[in-house]
C-alpha cells in the first residue's frame, strides 16, 4: 500500500485514512479525530448531559480506535464501526451512573444550615427566546426518558442521520426490529412532549 | 415499501394492526422518512382512515422527528484538540514502552 503524504490524508476517504493509520501514518487519526470530533460529541452528549464526561467519552472512543486499528476490516465503514465502540462506552458509562445514583446525598433536614439551593437563573431571556429554550429542555428530558434500546435508535437515526442499514449494523438488531424501535420511540416521545412542546416551536 | 400494493388487498390487515408486526413498520417508515412515491401519498389518506392506529404512529413520527432533527447540535469545545492530542501522545508513549519490553523479552540471553 502507497503511504499518503500529509496533505494527500485530508483528499482520502475514511476507510483510505484508516488503511493508513494501520501501516503506520501516525498523521491520519489526526485527520480521524477532525472528521469525527463533532459528530462523536453531538452523539455521546445525549447520554452525558454535560461537556466533560463527554470529552472523555470522545477521548476514549478515540484512543480504543487506535488500539484496535488492525481489527478494523473495510467490510464496514469506518463510521459504523467508530459509531459501535461510542455507543458501547455509552452504554457502560450509562450503566455505571445508575448504580452509583443509587447512593444519593439529601440535605439533612434537621440541621438548618444544610439546605439544598435552589440557584435561579440570572439570564433574562425573552419570551420566544425562553419558550424555546424550555422546549429544547423538555425535549432532552423526554429523550433521556426513554428506555435504552428506543433511545439508542432514536438517536442515531434523528440526531446522528445514521442509514437503518447502519443502525442495524451498529445495535446488532435486526432491520425489522430497528423500524419497529425508531416508530415506537417516536411515538412514545410525541406523547411525552405533546403537552409541552409544540412541533413549530422548532 | 409500496403502499399500492396493500390497497389492492386490503385495508382489512390495518384492523389487526400489532406493534411488532414488520410490514406495518416499514409502511410506517416509509411515510415517516418521506419516501414514498406520489402515487403512494395519494393513498395515504385512505390509509389513514383505514388505520387509525397506523395514522398515530405516522404523525407522531413525522413531528417527532422534525423536532429532534432540529436540535442544536453539541460540537466539540475549542481546547478539546489540544486535550486530544496530549491523550493521543501519551498512548503512542505507552505504546513505545510496551513495544520495547516485548522487544526485550524476545532478545536471547547473551
Amino acid at each position: 500500500m502507497k503511504t499518503a503524504t500529509i496533505s494527500n490524508l485530508h483528499q482520502l476517504s475514511d476507510e483510505d485514512v484508516m488503511e493508513q493509520l494501520q501501516a503506520g501514518v501516525v498523521q491520519a487519526f489526526d485527520i480521524i479525530v477532525s472528521r469525527y470530533k463533532d459528530r462523536l460529541h453531538n452523539f455521546l452528549f445525549r447520554y452525558t448531559h454535560n461537556h466533560e464526561d463527554c470529552e472523555d467519552l470522545v477521548q476514549e472512543t478515540f484512543l480504543r480506535v487506535y488500539r484496535s486499528r488492525h481489527s478494523y476490516e473495510r467490510i464496514a465503514k469506518l463510521s459504523t464501526w467508530m459509531y459501535t465502540i461510542a455507543l458501547n462506552l455509552a452504554k457502560t458509562m450509562y450503566k455505571k451512573k445508575q448504580r452509583m445514583s443509587t447512593i444519593s446525598i439529601h440535605a439533612d433536614e434537621s440541621d438548618p444550615d444544610d439546605r439544598e439551593f435552589v440557584i435561579p437563573d440570572t439570564v433574562l431571556l425573552q419570551d420566544d427566546e425562553l419558550h424555546l429554550k424550555l422546549s429544547v429542555q423538555e425535549l432532552e428530558k423526554a429523550l433521556s426518558e426513554l428506555n435504552d434500546d428506543f433511545k439508542e435508535v432514536i438517536i442515531l437515526r434523528d440526531i446522528q442521520q445514521l442509514t437503518y442499514e447502519e443502525i442495524s449494523e451498529i445495535t446488532g438488531t435486526a432491520m425489522g426490529t430497528v423500524k419497529s424501535r425508531i416508530n415506537r420511540a417516536r411515538l412514545q416521545l410525541q406523547e411525552k412532549i405533546g403537552d409541552y412542546v409544540k412541533s413549530e416551536t422548532f | 415499501m409500496n403502499v399500492s400494493n396493500l390497497n389492492k388487498h386490503s385495508y382489512s390487515m390495518f384492523l389487526n394492526f400489532s406493534e411488532s408486526d414488520d410490514v406495518i413498520h416499514s409502511i410506517i417508515s416509509s411515510i415517516t422518512e418521506e419516501s414514498l412515491t406520489p402515487a403512494e401519498q395519494l393513498t395515504l389518506k385512505d390509509l389513514y382512515i383505514s388505520s387509525p392506529v397506523l395514522a398515530r404512529y405516522a404523525k407522531a413520527g413525522l413531528k417527532s422527528k422534525k423536532m429532534i432533527a432540529n436540535l442544536p447540535k453539541v460540537n466539540a469545545r475549542p481546547n478539546f484538540d489540544q486535550k486530544m492530542a496530549a491523550a493521543f501522545s501519551l498512548e503512542l508513549q505507552k505504546e513505545e514502552v510496551r513495544l520495547n519490553a516485548s522487544l526485550l523479552n524476545r532478545k536471547e540471553p547473551v
